[in-house]
Parts: structure tokens; sequence; C-alpha cells
């Protein structure tokens, strides 16, 4: 902190280094720089002209000079924005949103895959670049938002370069909480058993795998191949029951009146996924575990809003 | 007076916009794609290298290719200082939460150097429309050639272009 600002509350301060460092950015004279006009513009020169001390600049007024004067204030400010203690919580915050950068994300390997790492064919070296490289990635949100822990799914879909052998690509589907990524389930996805042309989302890949490879499940007795973003308005006590494919219920009680979404819901035929590796060569281990995904929230909570201006 | 305006962003100011923003972008642009190849045929073409969006687009794939963060690029020095210069001022203005100023700060504090990249926006002026179209008062812009600001663009005004 410049010693100028330390007696500055913190939000006092930020201002004055945005008004700082708008000093020294193009400005096309249109709102909504107008948005700090009742900070000191004594302590703004001031804030500069500590700035330039520390920097040893001198009134070096080159080009050179304003962008390592932008570049200090840009890092005074976002290290007066955000205190180290707080960087966690706001990188799960951004996390659980879908929105960190996937190198960010801490990637973690679930009992259940771990138990299926022969079914599914896909070793955990390829799975970790295929997300860190994914060709398309979709980080699922819910209709139900709340700051619990409830997971969020990710989808990865990437196309590993093949020397020998028939083509395919690699769909994996992850829980998200916070800055974690618990994969789960990876797939191999022939291109000759699923027609990726015009599939323009991880999401419509996964419908369209679920076509041939997946199995029906029932809602509260509603048939289905995929569930996506369900949302149920239910009375406290009532129960919720999804079958799927392979007969196993998942019953969901709900504790309060309101809403309950099924965030993602499907199940996978472990004998028509075998098939398919087999037509190409590829010797499947089918595991005890089920392949059936289930994504519950139940929690009241608010719809996403957005704003009106951009950056 | 073209059918389309020009403008360079970098791949992290889409995505906050996007993701943050309400779907929302502000971009400074310009009539011509390349002021140094339209200035040949008309000279009111003529556009300063800070605001050619040709030129800003080379700089910053030269620094998003190198794969080096250490590597200097004036562009990426301004939007490192002006985003969270302006979620500051929109927070002030009551248009973000502290949370949401918090976030863009520090996905613009950790973004690894491939989430700085070009995107060339190609803008459907007509689609816009004159009155979201402000014009850039001529001692504020880099060049003779006209320069705009939109403050609320959205993607279905625009096509995004990375090659």
């Amino acid at each position: 902190m410049l010693p100028v600002l330390a007696d500055f509350p913190k939000d006092r301060a930020t201002e004055v280094l945005a008004t700082a460092a708008r000093t020294l950015l193009p400005n096309p004279g249109i709102a909504p720089m107008a948005a700090l006009t009742d900070v000191d513009y004594e302590i703004v020169e001031r804030v500069l002209a500590e700035a330039r001390a520390r920097l040893k600049l001198g009134k070096d007024g080159s080009a050179k000079s304003i962008s390592r004067l932008a570049e200090f204030l840009a890092y005074e400010l976002s290290n007066t924005l955000i205190p180290n203690d707080e960087s966690e919580e706001i990188r799960a915050r951004i996390g659980s949103k879908g929105f960190l950068p996937t190198s960010l994300y801490r990637m973690e390997f679930t009992p259940k895959f771990d138990a299926g790492v022969d079914f599914y064919q896909v070793s955990r070296n390829h799975i970790r670049n295929a997300v860190l490289h994914a060709d398309m990635t979709e980080h699922l949100m819910s209709e139900i938002v709340a700051g619990d822990d409830t997971p969020f799914g990710s989808l990865f879909f990437f196309t590993p370069p093949i020397k020998k052998g028939p083509a395919y690509s690699i769909l994996i589907k992850a829980d998200r909480i916070g800055a974690r990524l618990l994969i789960d389930e990876a797939y191999r996805v022939y291109h000759d058993e699923i027609r990726l042309v015009d599939a323009g989302s991880p999401l419509e890949i996964l419908r369209r795998f679920l076509d041939k490879f997946g199995l029906d499940i029932e809602l509260n007795g509603e048939r289905s191949r995929l569930i996506i973003r369900k949302v149920i308005y239910a009375t406290a006590g009532q129960v919720i029951t999804l079958v799927h494919g392979d007969g196993s219920r998942i019953a969901h009680k709900c504790e309060n009146d309101g809403p309950v979404e099924v965030v993602l819901a499907y199940s996978v035929s472990d004998g028509l996924y075998a098939e398919q590796l087999m037509r190409h060569g590829v010797e499947a281990k089918i595991p005890q575990a089920s392949r059936s995904s289930t994504l519950f929230r139940a929690v009241p909570g608010s719809l996403i809003r957005g704003h009106r201006s951009g950056l | 007076m073209g059918l389309f305006l020009y403008s360079t962003q970098p791949y992290i100011k889409y995505h906050i916009n996007e993701a943050l923003l309400g779907k929302r972008h502000y971009v400074w642009c310009s009539e011509v794609f390349d002021g140094r190849l339209e200035a040949r045929i008309n000279i009111a073409s003529t556009l300063g290298k800070s605001s050619n969006p040709a030129e800003i687009y080379d700089d910053v794939r030269q620094y998003a290719k190198a794969g080096r963060a250490d590597r200097h690029c004036d562009h990426i020095i301004r939007w490192r200082a002006s985003i969270p210069t302006v979620a500051v001022e929109l927070n002030k203005l009551g248009r973000i939460d502290d949370a949401a100023l918090k976030e863009i700060t520090y996905l613009v504090k950790t973004a690894e150097v491939d989430f700085w990249r070009p995107l060339l926006y190609v803008i459907d002026r007509q689609r816009v429309g004159d009155g979201r179209i402000q014009l850039v008062e001529p001692e504020r812009r880099a060049g003779v050639a006209n320069e705009y600001v939109i403050n609320d663009l959205t993607l279905t005004e625009a096509d995004i272009l990375e090659f």
C-alpha cells in the first residue's frame, strides 16, 4: 500500500487508485467515467507522484513510463481489492459459477471413477489433458442459486490426435464444487458411432451419446433419457423419486416447501458402452458400481440477474 | 460510412462481460479494420497504432503466442489497469455488487497468458443503431478516422472472430 493511502478506508483507497489509473488510460470522454467525481484530485496527484518515485520514473512522460505506472497502479488496485486471505473464497465462488479458467480448478478423481477406470478405457493422464485442452467446455448452471456445497455439473469434450485406429473423442463429466472439479465419468465417443457434425455443445454430444448408449430414467413416474435443470415445486415432506435405468432408486425427501431441482440425471448402459468399445478392438471391464448420474439441488434461491453495460 | 465497425478485445474481457456483466460488451471501435492499408486509398481512414484493430490484434496475438507472461505488451498492460478500474466505477454506480467487483479483479489478476488472446469484433452497425454508437471526440482519437464507443453491445449484433 502506498503511504499516502495507508490511513484510507479500503473502498476510498480503491476509488483513488482507480481514478489515478484512469488518468493514464485512453478516455473517450463518455460515461461511466463520471462515477468517481467525488475523489479528491490532490490525493490522486500524490498517489501518482509516490508511484513515480517508487518506480524511479522522475517526470518521464514517455509511453513506456506511462505503461509502467499503469501496471503498478493495477497491481496496487487488485491487492487492495483482494487481500490474500480472501483469494481462495473468491476463487471458489467464481469456480462454482463455472467462470474460472480451467487451469485454476483443482482436478480430482472420485471413487466412482476409480472403480470404473478399466470400464471407461480413458486414463487419468488423458483426462487431465482433455480437460485442460478441451475443444468444448460446458459448465452447467442450475436454476436454483444458493451458497451451499451442492455440486454443479461440468462437461468437457476433447478429440485427441490418433495416429492409428478409429477416431474417437472423449466426453468427460465432472461435479464442480467451488474451485474443484471432481471427475467421475469419461467416455470414448467413436466418430463412426455418434454423429458429431453440427453438435454445438458437450451437452448436445451427451444427449446423442445417451440416445445410443443410455437407458431411460424415471422421475416421479415420467420417463426420459436425460434430465437437465428440471425444477419441481415441492411441499415439505414430499418425496421425489428418481429411478435409474439399472433399477437403482434415489429418493429425495423435501425438508421445506419450495423448488427442488434435478440439475442433471441420466443412466449409461454398461453393456451398450462395452459393446461399442469391443467393436473398436478395446476390451472393457464392467465394474460393480452403477454408471448413473444424479445431481439434486434443493434449496430455496433466486435466479441470476443480468447487468446492463460491459467493461 | 461502412456497414461494419471493428474492435479488438482480449478474450478475458469477452469472458467477464458474458459471465459477470449480463452479456453486455463495452467496445471502442473504428470504421476500418486496418488503417495502414485503407489510408492508402482514403486518407480519412488513417488510424493511430493504438486504435487500429489490425495492429492491436497482431501485437496481442504475438504476446499470447509467446505464452510468456513477462513479455511486454502495452495493450495488455492497459487492459490489466482498465478492467478493474471500470469495475470500480461500475461498482460505485451501483451496477455491480462488491462480490462481482472482486471476482472481476481476481480473474484479471490470475488470468494466464492465453486468456489475453485477441478477438476481433465485427459489429453490424445497422443492428446496433445510431442511438447507441457514440462518436469519440476528435482530440481524443489516435488518428483522423472516426472512432466510436458502444457501451452495451450484445453478441447478436457482432461476429467474434479469432484467427
